[in-house]
Formats: C-alpha cells, structure tokens, sequence
C-alpha cells in the first residue's frame, strides 16, 4: 500500500486522496490508494500546465462508485432488503385507501368495516395451509438457531404479506362496497383468500431459494453432471451463495438414492 | 448476450481494443473527463468487459515510476465492442491505433 506522508506528489494530490479514500469501503482502500496515486503522479509528470486533465472529479466519483457497489453488493438479495420492498408495498397498498378516506380517522373505519373479509378469507387460508404446509427438508437438517432465524424471517414475512394482501383486496373492492354490500363483501374475501395464498407459495419458493445462513438469494442455477439412463448418478443443479456460505443441491430427478434437495454448509462442500 | 453499451461506453471500450490501457491514457485519447471514464472502467470491469492487471514493482522502478494498474479487453468485451461497432459505425473513426 502507497504511503501518503512519503509520496513524492504535490501536497494537493496527497490531500485529495486522503480525503477520497475516506469514501472507498476498507476492503478496497489500500489498492484504490496506490491506483489513483500512480494516476496522480503520471498526470503531474507529464507536465501538463493545463487543468484539461484534471482527475479530481474522477478520482471522487471513482471511490462513490465504489462505496455505492458495495452497498449493492451488501443489500440486494438480502433478509433485509427483502422486508423492506414488502414493508414499502404494504404501504403504496394503504395509500389508494387513505386518499379515498382522505383522513386517518375516516381510513381507520374503512380498514374496520372491511375486518370481516379478512376473518372470512382466513378460513381457506388456514384449511389450506394446514393440509399442505411442510417444513422444508433442507430446513430440517438446520440446527436450532439456524432453525430460529428462518422461522423469525419466514414470520415477518407472513406479518407483512397477510395485510398487504387485506389492503390491496380493500383496494380492489372499496369502490364497490356503496352499490352492493354483500357481494363485494364475499367478493373481497374471496379475492383476499386467492391473495394470500398465492403470496404464501411465493413465500415458501423465495425460502427455498435462499442461503440458510444468511437468508440472501442464491446464484442461479448452474447444472450439474449429466442425465443418467440406470438413475444411479447424482445430476441437478447446485445453487451457490454469493457469501459462500454453502451450495443448495437440487436433484433433476427425484431417485431413491436422491430423493430431495439438500443444503450443503461450506465446510461439508470441502 | 452482450450488454447494451452507452456511447461513451463503447468508446472506451474502443480505446481498450485499440491498446490503449490506462485510464488516463483513455481520458487523452478519447477526450471524456476523468468523472465518465473511471467509473465506466469499474462498471465494464464489474460485467467482466474488462480485466486489469498490476503492473509490477520490477517493471515499475526499472521504468521509473510507481506501478500503475493496466486494464485489458475480455473476449465478452471484444464481442460487446464489435455490437458497439455496428451500433455506432463512426466509433471506429475517432480513435487512431496505439502506436508502439
């Protein structure tokens, strides 16, 4: 790593990259020092009197873009980034119903008078969801407090998808209520059932297609091996976490030898 | 599939086919300011259109200056240049060949 306090450029430069560096995540600090040092150094030896080349501009934007990628890098796909998208959608879902009541008390009263759609359409919901859900086998195979996180996350989750569902089916249906009562009433908590459910399989696909450590997205697919005619070989396909944290391994087809999708930690991949 | 490139993109992306390797180098010949050619150079890099590698410190001290980072055109840049070659036909034009 390049020295500041020895560097041989002007003390201008050797402020501007102090200062710069402050920008740039630790990880690349050192390499993006000793890059726009040299940078640095070969636009003053060349003499230029101009300012035409001036690399100040460059050399901030360089390490906001830097520090902007990481922050990509350590959002997207993530537990959290996943909550807050629901978190913004649950409230773009209130807003059609808040601007129709046009105040908080009159919002309020829409939201109670529509609660016995939401107690309506939980009934199949719950039927539903009682006949088919299952714990994950690669969750199964988790340990206690790998166990916990998933189930903490799949909650918060549901707590957000079950009123972003009621919402967008009050949103749907509020307009209808003043003409006919009691078929927009059926209507709704039909809609809201459908709603949900449909939102509850995605729930479940998006928990399958996440790391079990760190609950961020997975890379996609990569295929694995080749179709065997006796069924004796492994093929699939493997879905690595971008942290390395371990490889989902999904069987093409389900044999007896490989009969389910597994998670593999990092060191049982080694 | 090759990504869509911006002008300034693909000019960039010219001057690298052409042997041109540092940003710098790029900024002269092309003419952008420093504040589009170096995050477009970390941009083409991240989309795995450009590699770079660290001149070394043998090379550097014998040549007399510190080491500078070299950026060079992948075999995804070069299909993603000659897209950009047919999308802007007056690419070619602008940029003469890096004498040796």
């Amino acid at each position: 790593m390049t020295t500041l306090s020895r560097s041989p450029l002007v003390p201008s430069d050797r402020t501007l990259l102090r200062y710069g560096q402050r920008m740039v995540p630790e990880a690349n600090r050192g390499e993006w020092v000793s890059y726009w040092h040299a940078e640095l150094w070969h636009l003053r030896s060349r003499d230029l009197a101009c300012g035409g080349y001036s690399l100040a501009l460059g050399l901030l934007l360089d390490a906001a873009w830097l520090r902007k990628e990481s922050w990509r890098r350590s959002f997207s796909g993530s537990a959290f980034s996943c909550l807050l998208i629901l978190a913004l959608l649950l409230t773009m879902g209130a807003l059609p119903i808040l601007i129709l009541a046009a105040n908080l008390k009159a919002f309020a009263t829409a939201i109670e008078s529509a609660l016995p759609s939401l107690v309506l359409g939980s009934l199949p919901i719950m039927i539903v969801g009682f006949f088919t859900s299952r714990i994950p086998v690669e969750v199964r195979a988790l340990s206690l407090g790998g166990r916990i996180k998933a189930c903490i996350f799949d909650a918060c989750k549901i707590a957000l998808l079950v009123p972003l569902t009621f919402l967008l089916s009050v949103d749907l249906f509020a307009p209808l209520h003043p003409f006919s009562s009691f078929p927009a009433f059926l209507l709704q908590s039909l809609v809201f059932a459908l709603l949900a459910l449909t939102a509850f399989h995605w729930a479940a696909l998006d928990c399958n297609l996440r790391c079990k450590h760190c609950f961020r997205c997975l890379a996609e697919p990569v295929r694995v091996g080749c179709p065997s005619h006796s069924f004796l070989e492994w093929s699939g396909f493997e879905r690595l976490c971008m942290k390395g944290h371990g490889v989902l391994s999904i069987p093409e087809i389900e044999t007896s030898s490989f009969r389910s999708r597994r998670w593999l930690p990092r060191n049982e991949t080694n | 599939m090759s990504p869509r490139l911006s002008h300034s993109a693909a000019l960039i992306l010219k001057a690298l086919s052409l042997g041109y390797g540092f940003g710098f180098e790029i900024m002269e010949i092309t003419g952008l300011p420093s504040g589009t050619v170096y995050p477009a150079l970390r941009r083409l890099e991240r989309d795995k259109l450009v590699d770079s590698h660290w001149e070394s410190d043998a090379d550097a001290e014998a040549r007399g200056h510190p080491p500078r980072r070299y950026h060079t055109i992948t075999a995804a840049g070069k299909v993603a240049n000659s897209v950009a070659a047919d999308r802007y036909p007056l690419l070619s034009r602008l940029l003469p060949e890096k004498s040796a």
